[in-house]
Parts: structure tokens; C-alpha cells; sequence
């Protein structure tokens, strides 16, 4: 069973994700509502995968991202994002986020990237 | 999609959150104010709530929000990628305000169940993006093709992804990335997918073809391409070097073709139609090397500075009611052993210290609950700003609007009722209170009106005065206008301006002669008195001409737990709020009297009261008839005074005022009850209506 840190702003949405993963078998063992929290969440879970929204206060998704990345350059991280935001996922993929969701995403479409992406080496 | 198994927690969540994304909106939109741009952490502030917004939307379904969100965050990534960009702040505050008000009408909507309104949601948006199009500079499109290089070992391979995956481009051109870790890319196509978004129509229709390059086998290939979540199908092929100066026509000599295992892509596709979700992915063999791009180019955007309180946590108000009920049935149930502390054998000598030590925590306990259900005045007073706002906008009058104690505290119950009545007043104020800008300086006043919100507790009370600096209250109209409406008989004479003024309370009242959009439509300030009444408190209402009107709403701390007197009334019990009580006495038959009605008065120090007898208003059965043989409670409301005369008096007690059954409420026995409570004995007691004793037509 894969370990997954949800990281997002909004509290609906990390309970719409941890809902779908749940249901997955994947085991959602934190979340966080910035990009702060899910620095020292990842440091303290180490999860298998990352979720990550990208647009959250004090520290966006793409800083966490590049911190998360410089600890651990290993980490598993992918990207939720919102229709519009190309540019930003672009860079999230320049610096070495594994893949990313568009929301609104699609159950199957969260559950096989997250499958692929925890399964590779 | 979530349509299908959104469940009330999570509609609940959405509506919660999404309640406070408005107010924060609504708060940074009137913050800005009079500046003439917004500030980088405004618009920041304002492109994230909307991103969001449209986020939670779309999961739930809610297509026209979150497309409405979505054109209005177009507009400030606009504003705040181009930061030179000429934008007028009055008509993208007055479209983010509109946005809050649809939001809002939509939250209920959604609360009541209704259908939503995608037209509004339309012809806002077409606004945004009208705009949007208009301040939009005119941006150039360079375009640029790679130059192509020849060389064996070329492939080519046509990726597909997941239908409604989204930002196809950008999944293209993490493919490249990746790709360019082991292979030589030459060409692809669509060639513009870094520049432009609409090639993500493109590959949703067409595909993603790249060649290059590349010393692995076909195999390795393949499954490095199979491997990459979200693609559907691909379609790979090894041939020659090909001219790759554009994406024409091209001949493939060795045609292979590649798909998934059928029965994963049978499983994608049937899970596809159905819309069912249950989908297993496999993770057999996987490409050999993941790798990532080099560190970033650009450095990150400035953080945000807005900062969540981190030590709060949002509690939901049923379990507050809850935990405020459980702790008044404490506060009985404590009394029911203190009372008798015989039956169970404590009567020995520490009992009277340990109940005193028990009533100290559960009075804490009770304090410190209170105080959990306390809020401020200043999300109410906030609302205030935005009326004043629209108001003044239209109709054309200056107002400065002045605020006092907006960080007094008020139990929620309390605040959902005030909300709507001092929005009322404040409407009220700057429609008819205020006159026109001429009217004012032809009266010698300044220009610019004021009105003043203030608000202040006092002992268990609190204040909330809302007044104007404007004409002032006319009473002949008042009085003409109550005759007209059947509301007062002709003997007008006797009453005070207090009382002519308190005319406008009663229902079916407005002096407006026109009727505006803000106020005037005849539900005035019945409402407001009868929201106001309905939390126990009262208003009234003190003017002068040409000086101003102030209304004076009287609020009750808390309407949970009151300090009650019990009384006795042959074999029934019923409490009055201690705050109503006088005094009690023992009457002197020579000060009673009867007046020519044969209504009882009492004369108690030159005041003259009419006599309440409470057993004969529920026809109850008492050995005590005689005023000499019971006692007179005098209780004062609404500065109108009357004696209640009951058998006897039982004690003052805090109890815990719980409604009355709805069956009851109903009939007309519950007049005069505003509900009961559970006495210290186990037996029930009913909570009296003081302003009903006073008001009612009672002998």
C-alpha cells in the first residue's frame, strides 16, 4: 500500500482527494495547507507520493515542490493543477515534478498516475 | 467527476469554505478602496480565491461558478502578469463584487436545493471577458521551428492521452523533457505547444508525434512510452531519416504498430462510457530510466502574505448547541443534588464544601462554553461597508459611515438574528434619512452625512445603536400614514413622540412615499422588531426633526441561560427572568383599587399598576386568591410596568430555556410562554413572556 502526503489549500479538496485514494488503497498519512507544512510534513512521513496543489499561501506548490526535490531527490511529487495554469506546471515539471493532474480530474485518471508513478524505480 | 457521489460533508465543506473565500474577497475589494490599482498582494490575494473557487467547483459539478471563476481569474492573471496594463479599479472591483453577490445567491440556491442560475453566470462572464479583451495589449506571436537534424536510429511515435485529462501541451512537453534524457528529439508536432495552449485541441484530436532519435531498442522504447501515466495509446514506428523542415504528409517505411495490452485499453475504454470509476491499472514492466529536468530557470513568484490563522480550527455550530445544552442540564442536575443533599446520606460535613467546589468548575464550565459561541460584531459591521457602497453609488448621496465596539462580542445565535435588522436600519438611514446633497447644504449641515453604527454591552445586554444625522423622523406623516392604515385609533392627543415614533415598528409601516430599490417595500421595521423580539430583545426608536434618528436595538447576552425566579401557581411552576423583576412585595389591601373597567391597580409609591393575576389567565386551581395571602411581583418591560401576583416564590435559579414542543407552540395556550426549563426538583416550569404580560389586553 503506497503512502500519500495531500497537500492542498482547501480542506474540500484534500477530503475530495483523500476520498478517491481511499477508496484506491493507496494511505493518505497526512495532508498539509501550504507549501511550508508540506515541506515538514514530507521530512517527518517521508510518503511514497506527493500530491501537490500549485496556488496556496505562504509558499506556492512549486516552491514546495523545488525544497522537497533539493531534500530528497527521490521524492515522488505530482501536481494538481487547475485548467490555465500551463505555465506553472511547466515549470513544476522543469524541476522535477513526476506528472500532474488537471482538475477537475477525473477518479481513474488520479488513480492510474499515482499507480505509474509510485510503481516506477 | 464528482456529481455522482458527492456527499453532504463535502457539499458542506464547500459551501463553508467557499463562504469564507467570499468574505476575504469582499474584505481585500473594499480594503482597495479609493486607490487607483490594486496591490500586488490584493491582486495575488484575489487570482488565488478564484483559482480556488473554481477548483472546488468543478469537482462539484457547479460548471457555471467555476467557469465564471475562471474568466474573472483570466482577468487578474492579466492584471498581474502585465503590470503596466491601464485598467479603470472601479469596473473590476464592481465585477468581483458581482461575482460575490452571484456567489452568494448561488450558495443558496444550492442550500435550498434550487436550480442554478447559468444565464446570470453568463452574461457576467461575457462582461469579464469583454473587458478583458478590451485592456488586453495587443501580444506577438513568434513562432519557431526547430531546425532538423539527420541521422539513423529515427523513430517516430504517436502519443494519445486519456481523453479530458487536461493541458495536453504540457503533458507533450513533459514527454519531451523526459525523452531528451536518452533520444535526440528532432521534430514534433504540434510544434507550438510551449507558446501557445490551443495545441492542446490538437493532440486531443490528433495525437502528439515526435521523432527523434535514439540508441535503445524499439522495446525499451515502447514501454517507456506505455509507462507514462495517462497515455492511451501509442503508436510507434522506426524508419529513416526524414526532411523535418514542416509537419507535412510523410511516408513511414516500416510501419509497427504498438498499442497497450488489449485488455487494459477494453478496461479504459468501457470505464470511459460507463463513467463508473473502478479502473485497475497494471504496473508491469516500466521504462528504465526516470529522469527529471535540470533545476528550474525561473525563480519562484513572490509568497503570498497573507497568513491563515493556524491556531484556530472551525468547530461545527450543532456540536457547540450541543455541548451548551449538555452543560445546562449539568447546571440542573447539579442543583438536584445540592438541593437534597439529605436523600442520599451526604449530609455529613465536607458535602457543603465539595458542592461548593462542584458549582465553582460548572459555572466555569458554563462561562467558558458561553464564551465559545461569542463572536465579533465585525463580519456584520463588514457587511455594512458594502451596502453603504452600493447605496451611496446609486442613489448619489455622499455618506461617511462611522463604527464603534465592532470587536463587542455576541453569542451566534444572537448575531444571525441582528444581521438583517441592522443592515435594515442602515439602508433605512441613507435612503430616507439622509436627504439629497442640495437638501443638506440649503439646511446648513455639511455635505456629507453620517451615519454611525455603534455598539457596546451593558450587564447582560448589549447595544446596538444604529443613527443617522439626516431629517429626522416626521411625526405628522407618521400618525396620517398610521390613521390611513388602520394602525391607531383618532385619540392621538395623549401619545408621546416616543410612542408616535414607535409607529413605524408596527407591520405594514413605510412613510416613504417613493419606493426604492434598497428600502421602502413595506417589510421594514416590523421585521426588524419582530427579529429582534424573537431573540428576546426590543428596539425603539428616538428622533429629531431635521437633527437625525438613532434606533436602539436591546440584545440579551445569551438566549440559552437566564437567571430565573421561580414561582408557584397553585401546583404549577413558572420562572421570570430575573432582569424583568422590580421588586416583590406583600400587598396592602388598602393601596389596591379598582378603576372603572374593574381593572386591579396597585398603588405602590404614588405608581399606579394594574394587577396581573396569573391564575385566572391559565385557569388555574389555587388556594390563594386573596391578593393578602400571596405576593405581587412587579416586572418591568419596555419602561411599561405590571404587577404579577402569584401564591408564592420558590427561589432564583439559572436555568437553561428550552423551546416548547412545536405542538404546543402552536395553540393558543402557549401564549405568554416563551418556553420552559427543568427545575432543581426534576419538575418542568414555563419560562414567562415578559413582553407579552405587559403588552397584552389582560385583566
Amino acid at each position: 500500500m503506497y503512502t500519500v502526503l495531500v497537500v492542498d489549500d482547501a480542506a474540500f479538496m484534500r477530503l475530495a482527494i483523500k476520498n478517491v485514494l481511499e477508496k484506491h488503497n493507496f494511505k493518505v498519512i497526512a495532508d498539509a495547507k501550504n507549501g511550508k507544512e508540506a515541506v515538514e510534513k514530507y521530512i517527518e512521513h517521508k510518503p511514497d507520493i506527493v500530491t501537490m496543489d500549485i496556488t496556496m499561501p505562504d509558499m506556492s506548490g512549486i516552491e514546495a515542490l523545488k525544497k522537497i526535490m533539493e531534500i530528497d531527490p527521490k521524492a515522488k511529487v505530482v501536481m494538481i493543477s487547475a485548467m490555465g495554469q500551463e505555465r506553472m506546471v511547466k515549470e513544476a515539471v522543469l524541476s522535477g515534478a513526476k506528472n500532474f493532474i488537471v482538475k477537475p480530474y477525473k477518479e481513474e485518471h488520479i488513480v492510474k498516475t499515482l499507480l505509474k508513478v509510485a510503481s516506477e524505480k | 467527476m464528482a456529481s455522482d457521489r458527492r456527499d453532504d460533508s463535502l457539499l458542506e465543506l464547500f459551501v463553508f469554505e467557499t463562504v469564507q473565500y467570499i468574505q476575504l474577497l469582499e474584505k481585500i475589494i473594499l480594503e482597495a478602496g479609493s486607490d487607483d490599482r490594486f496591490s500586488d498582494s490584493a491582486i495575488n490575494e484575489i487570482f488565488r480565491i478564484m483559482h480556488t473557487i473554481k477548483g472546488s467547483s468543478a469537482m462539484m459539478s457547479y460548471e457555471h461558478i467555476s467557469t465564471l471563476a475562471h474568466k474573472t481569474e483570466d482577468l487578474f492573471f492579466f492584471i498581474r502578469e502585465n503590470p503596466l496594463a491601464e485598467y479603470d479599479i472601479t469596473v473590476v472591483s464592481d465585477f468581483v463584487l458581482s461575482f460575490i453577490d452571484f456567489i452568494n445567491s448561488e450558495i443558496n440556491s444550492i442550500r435550498q436545493d434550487k436550480d442554478a442560475d447559468t444565464e446570470r453566470a453568463e452574461v457576467l462572464g461575457r462582461a469579464i471577458e469583454k473587458y478583458l479583451t478590451e485592456i488586453r495589449a495587443e501580444g506577438e506571436n513568434d513562432k519557431q521551428s526547430d531546425t532538423a537534424k539527420v541521422s539513423d536510429n529515427l523513430y517516430k511515435a504517436t502519443l494519445y492521452f486519456e481523453e479530458d485529462c487536461g493541458m495536453e501541451n504540457i503533458r507533450a512537453y513533459a514527454v519531451l523533457l523526459e525523452l531528451a534524457e536518452f533520444a535526440t528529439v528532432t521534430s514534433y508536432d504540434p510544434a507550438d505547444i510551449e507558446e501557445s495552449d490551443d495545441s492542446a485541441d490538437e493532440i486531443r484530436e490528433n495525437g502528439f508525434t515526435v521523432y527523434f532519435e535514439s540508441d535503445r531498442a524499439f522495446d525499451e522504447l515502447k514501454s517507456h512510452f506505455s509507462d507514462i501515466p495517462l497515455v492511451r495509446d501509442v503508436i510507434l514506428s522506426q524508419g529513416d531519416a526524414e526532411d523535418t523542415s514542416d509537419s507535412g504528409v510523410r511516408t513511414e517505411p516500416k510501419p509497427l504498430e504498438i498499442t497497450l495490452p488489449p485488455e487494459e485499453k477494453l478496461e479504459v475504454e468501457a470505464s470511459d462510457k460507463s463513467g463508473a470509476a473502478k479502473t485497475e491499472v497494471k504496473s508491469g514492466g516500466k521504462a528504465e530510466a526516470q529522469t527529471r529536468g535540470k533545476a528550474s530557470k525561473q525563480s519562484a513568484r513572490k509568497t503570498d502574505p497573507y497568513q491563515p490563522m493556524q491556531s484556530l480550527i472551525s468547530v461545527h455550530v450543532s456540536k457547540l448547541d450541543k455541548l451548551m445544552n449538555l452543560v445546562g442540564e449539568l447546571v440542573i442536575a447539579e442543583s438536584m443534588v445540592v438541593e437534597k443533599p439529605g436523600q442520599n446520606g451526604s449530609e455529613h460535613n465536607s458535602f457543603h464544601r465539595e458542592a461548593v467546589q462542584m458549582h465553582k468548575i460548572i459555572s466555569e464550565m458554563q462561562e467558558l462554553v458561553m464564551s465559545m459561541r461569542l463572536m465579533t460584531l465585525v463580519a456584520t459591521f463588514q457587511k455594512i461597508n458594502r451596502i453603504v457602497r452600493d447605496m451611496t453609488k446609486k442613489l448619489g448621496k455622499e455618506v461617511k459611515l462611522n463604527f464603534a465596539g465592532e470587536e463587542t462580542e455576541v453569542d451566534k445565535n444572537v448575531i444571525e438574528h441582528i444581521s438583517d435588522p441592522i443592515l435594515h436600519l442602515v439602508r433605512n438611514c441613507i435612503d430616507h434619512g439622509i436627504e439629497s446633497r442640495d437638501e443638506r447644504i440649503a439646511a446648513g449641515k455639511p455635505e456629507i452625512g453620517t451615519v454611525t453604527v455603534e455598539a457596546y454591552s451593558a450587564g447582560s445586554y448589549v447595544y446596538i445603536t444604529v443613527s443617522d444625522d439626516g431629517r429626522g423622523l416626521n411625526k405628522e406623516k407618521i400618525l396620517e400614514k398610521a390613521k390611513r392604515n388602520n394602525l391607531i385609533n383618532d385619540s392621538t392627543e395623549s401619545m408621546t413622540d416616543r410612542e408616535i415614533y414607535n409607529l413605524i415598528f408596527l407591520p405594514g409601516f413605510s412613510t416613504s412615499e417613493t419606493v426604492t430599490e434598497f428600502s421602502g417595500r413595506g417589510v421594514g421595521m416590523d421585521v426588524v422588531m419582530q427579529n429582534i423580539g424573537e431573540i428576546g430583545g426590543n428596539v425603539s426608536v428616538d428622533s429629531t426633526p431635521g437633527r437625525g434618528t438613532s434606533v436602539t436595538m436591546k440584545i440579551p447576552l445569551t438566549v440559552v441561560i437566564i437567571d430565573g425566579m421561580n414561582i408557584a401557581v397553585g401546583d404549577r411552576r413558572f420562572t421570570v427572568p430575573v432582569s424583568a423583576i422590580k421588586e416583590f412585595f406583600k400587598p396592602d389591601m388598602k393601596n389596591v383599587i379598582k378603576n372603572t373597567d374593574g381593572y386591579e391597580m396597585i398603588m405602590v409609591r404614588g405608581d399606579c399598576y394594574a394587577i396581573v393575576r396569573l391564575h385566572e389567565i391559565w385557569d388555574i386551581e389555587t388556594g390563594v386568591t386573596n391578593l393578602s395571602d400571596g405576593i405581587l411581583v412587579v416586572v418591568e418591560q419596555d419602561e411599561k410596568r405590571r404587577c404579577l401576583f402569584v401564591d408564592s416564590l420558590i427561589g432564583q435559579q439559572q436555568v437553561v430555556v428550552k423551546s416548547m414542543p412545536e405542538l404546543i407552540k402552536r395553540s393558543r395556550l402557549a401564549e405568554g410562554i416563551v418556553g420552559c426549563t427543568l427545575l432543581g426538583d426534576g419538575s418542568i416550569s414555563l419560562i414567562l413572556d415578559m413582553n407579552w404580560l405587559v403588552n397584552s389586553d389582560i385583566r
